[in-house]
């Protein structure tokens, strides 16, 4: 990390020799450059993947990521956290994506409120979900769940994909989107409940 | 509490964020309300669920061509 001496002090070939990574990234060394890029590889993917759902695209973000990193690495500080900061340049391009495509037609809309009588109580009984342990078939359920997921509005499904999907952290997530923690996780709980009422609707049965 | 008032603390309960006597009464209305008792059994089946929809592994291509990747993205832009 952190030299013990100010950079100052150093003869300037001691300064390259003893630069930290981020000194050696704002230098614009390629062999640094490409450590980090390897070392940061399966995450970025990953949070770039559970936000888009789609091999190619998630592709795509990493390949803009790598090129918006190479090209604002000047903006680096002596104290910037590589990871998050790749970490947020990862999920804008990923939203990015996610915005620039097709809606679908049946776009979950948060429709709370109307679950609910004046009194508090629910409106109608919603569907009984099977039971975890029974026989039923998660694989093709955990997949309608991602293609309902895909109709969240984009501020729901970010969250809920890099909670749920991903299993982020909820500091990650703060970090990662620069959203406050109650914000964070009142999305989260929208996502889930929307979620659980549509899928609920297709695989429950009549309560 | 209200079912509303319960949908809306399912998480924090799951989370064990809920002071003591909060906690008590969404337990109690859960003993007394089927809707509510499918709703937590329910939200818990949907964050496992979600969970097996994450991909663990980057794919042969990604990682054979990720050095080229790299070499784009440091190539001056035109
Ligand atoms: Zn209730």
């Amino acid at each position: 990390m952190a030299t013990a001496l100010p950079q100052r002090y150093l003869h300037p070939v001691a300064q390259l020799l003893s630069g930290s990574l981020v000194e050696r990234l704002r230098r614009r060394d390629r062999a640094a450059f490409t450590e980090l890029c390897h070392s940061h590889r399966d995450r970025l993917y990953a949070i770039a993947l559970s936000v888009l759902r789609d091999r190619e695209e998630a592709r795509d973000a990493l390949q803009d990521t790598l090129t918006s990193a190479w090209r604002s690495i000047d903006q680096l500080q002596d104290d910037t956290a590589l990871g998050a900061w790749l970490g947020r340049i990862v999920l804008n391009h990923a939203r990015m994506r996610l915005r620039s495509r097709r809606r679908k037609p049946m776009e979950l809309v948060d429709d709370f409120e109307t679950w609910f009588s004046a009194d508090g109580h629910r409106a109608s009984d919603p569907p009984v979900w099977p039971r975890a342990d029974d026989a039923i078939d998660r694989a093709r359920f955990a997949n309608r769940l991602g293609e309902l997921a895909a109709g969240l509005p984009e501020e729901l499904h970010v969250v809920w994909a890099l909670a749920d999907v991903q299993h982020l952290s909820m500091q990650e997530i703060v970090d990662l989107t620069g959203l406050h923690l109650a914000n964070v996780k009142t999305r989260l709980h929208r996502a889930r409940l929307l979620l659980r009422e549509r899928l609920g609707a297709e695989i429950g049965r009549p309560a | 509490m209200t079912c509303k008032e319960l949908t809306e603390r399912v998480m924090a309960f799951r989370d064990r964020e809920l002071p003591l006597s909060t906690r008590l009464s969404l337990q109690f209305h859960a003993a007394m309300c089927p809707c509510c008792r499918n709703l937590l059994t329910s939200y818990d089946t949907l964050v496992e669920m979600s969970a097996e929809l994450a991909d663990v592994q980057v794919p042969d291509e990604l990682a054979r061509e990720f050095d080229d990747m790299i070499l784009t993205a440091m190539r001056p832009p035109t």
